[in-house]
């Protein structure tokens, strides 16, 4: 019977120590266990702070490098998952300050394909116009202000945990994601 | 409440992160205030909006291949060389059992020979059909297979995918028309061709 799983999915028990033993101990296949269960939570986090797909990956596979180097070093102080989301947004906050010169990716990134046959097409353009105007709110937050916001409101992480993860207190955490929201509501309120 | 004390809580409110007794104040409050409650609106409005930011969930065959390059990648950088480093130091001692286990792999195969020879054909799919069909008289819902794939115009190398790493979708009614399905958005998106190239028997 598998054990009770946190709203992170993560399991809390044996299950979870069992895993850590054996990634400690240089298990390949504990490995790729880690890499199925987190995956798409730490790809999705990573294109949430960065909204481009190839960065997301590039984030996502250094993040479980770095993981696998370091298993030796992580003490169970945090939860595993906090551990992992924390080198993931580092990582991806690191990505963005690099990048930060760089031209904005073009509406193609955003908003891909045709409308689907049978589709409104006036209905499609509006929902593109739609998507580009969230894209251009959130990449205009502030970096801290964006990871906060990505970790609270698409992961629903509390405040005490994306604390822990971006290494700032509760109250932090939520001024800044209060300001994010503020902002975006200020940004995106003239659409309807 | 003041209207001062509940525009501070609005985005609490919104997130439905209040205290029952705070939750109800708050309520009270934007159901008799207009300004109140045109806030709320406003910031629900944008909840609706950034529900759906972009973001399009990678289907299960990306997966299978994030998986395949993160193991290339760590190769490359020297991180899984040897493989299992616990295996690693038993693998002179495994070594007698091993050959052993060769050998007896060896008859088997032989035995089981006439089977695989039916193993499917080569399938293409057509730069953007993005579905190819491997039909094969061994392929059952038992079938453990090996395929290989990629799209010629993507991939140098074709990707190996256990069938078990496979999506449903993506792997088509077993056993009861006797083939399975390769198709995914990367294939209708693809300028080449995709091939399945092997299908290997149990």
């Amino acid at each position: 019977m598998s054990e009770e799983m946190n709203e992170t999915g993560e399991g809390a028990g044996e299950e979870t120590q069992d895993l850590l033993r054996r990634l400690k101990a240089g298990d390949e296949k504990a490995f790729e266990t880690l890499v199925e269960q987190y995956r798409e939570r730490v790809y999705r986090i990573a294109w949430r702070i960065l909204r481009d797909d190839e960065s997301a990956e590039d984030v996502a596979q250094e993040a479980f490098i770095k993981v696998f180097r370091h298993i030796g070093r992580f003490e169970g102080r945090s939860s595993l998952y906090t551990w992992i989301y924390r080198i993931t947004v580092n990582i991806a906050l690191n990505k963005l300050k690099r990048d930060k010169f760089r031209r904005l990716l073009p509406l193609g990134d955003v908003v891909r394909g045709d409308p689907a046959p049978g589709a409104d097409p006036l209905r499609f353009v509006m929902s593109s116009e739609v998507a580009r105007r969230v894209d251009e709110a959130v990449r205009s937050l502030p970096e801290k202000q964006r990871a906060v916001f990505t970790l609270k409101f698409y992961e629903g992480l509390s405040h005490k945990e994306i604390g822990e993860i971006l290494g700032c207190s509760e109250g932090t955490s939520k001024a800044n994601y209060f300001h994010a929201v503020r902002k975006l509501r200020r940004l995106l309120e003239d659409l309807r | 409440m003041r209207c001062d004390e509940v525009r501070k809580l609005l985005i609490e409110y919104s997130d439905g992160e209040l205290a029952p007794d705070e939750r109800a104040a708050v309520r009270e409050h934007v159901e008799s205030c207009t300004s109140c409650r045109a806030e709320l609106d406003a910031l629900e409005r944008v909840r609706v909006l950034l529900a759906d930011d972009g973001y399009a969930a990678p289907d299960p065959f990306y997966w299978t291949r994030f998986s395949a390059r993160l193991r290339d990648r760590m190769r490359r950088e020297g991180l899984l060389a040897g493989g299992d480093r616990r295996w690693a130091r038993l693998v002179p001692r495994l070594a007698p059992v091993a050959v052993a286990l060769v050998c007896f792999a060896l008859g088997m195969w032989a035995g089981l020979r006439p089977a695989l020879e039916h193993c499917g054909p080569e399938a293409v799919v057509p730069a953007g059909s993005g579905r190819a069909y491997v039909s094969s008289p061994v392929i059952s819902p038992r079938s453990k297979l090996l395929v290989e794939a990629g799209d010629t115009a993507v991939d140098e190398q074709p990707l190996t995918y256990a069938a078990d790493t496979l999506a449903p979708e993506h792997f088509g009614p077993l056993g009861s028309r006797g083939e399975m399905v390769l198709a995914s958005e990367e294939h209708k998106a693809g300028t080449g061709r995709s091939v399945a190239r092997r299908v290997l028997g149990e």
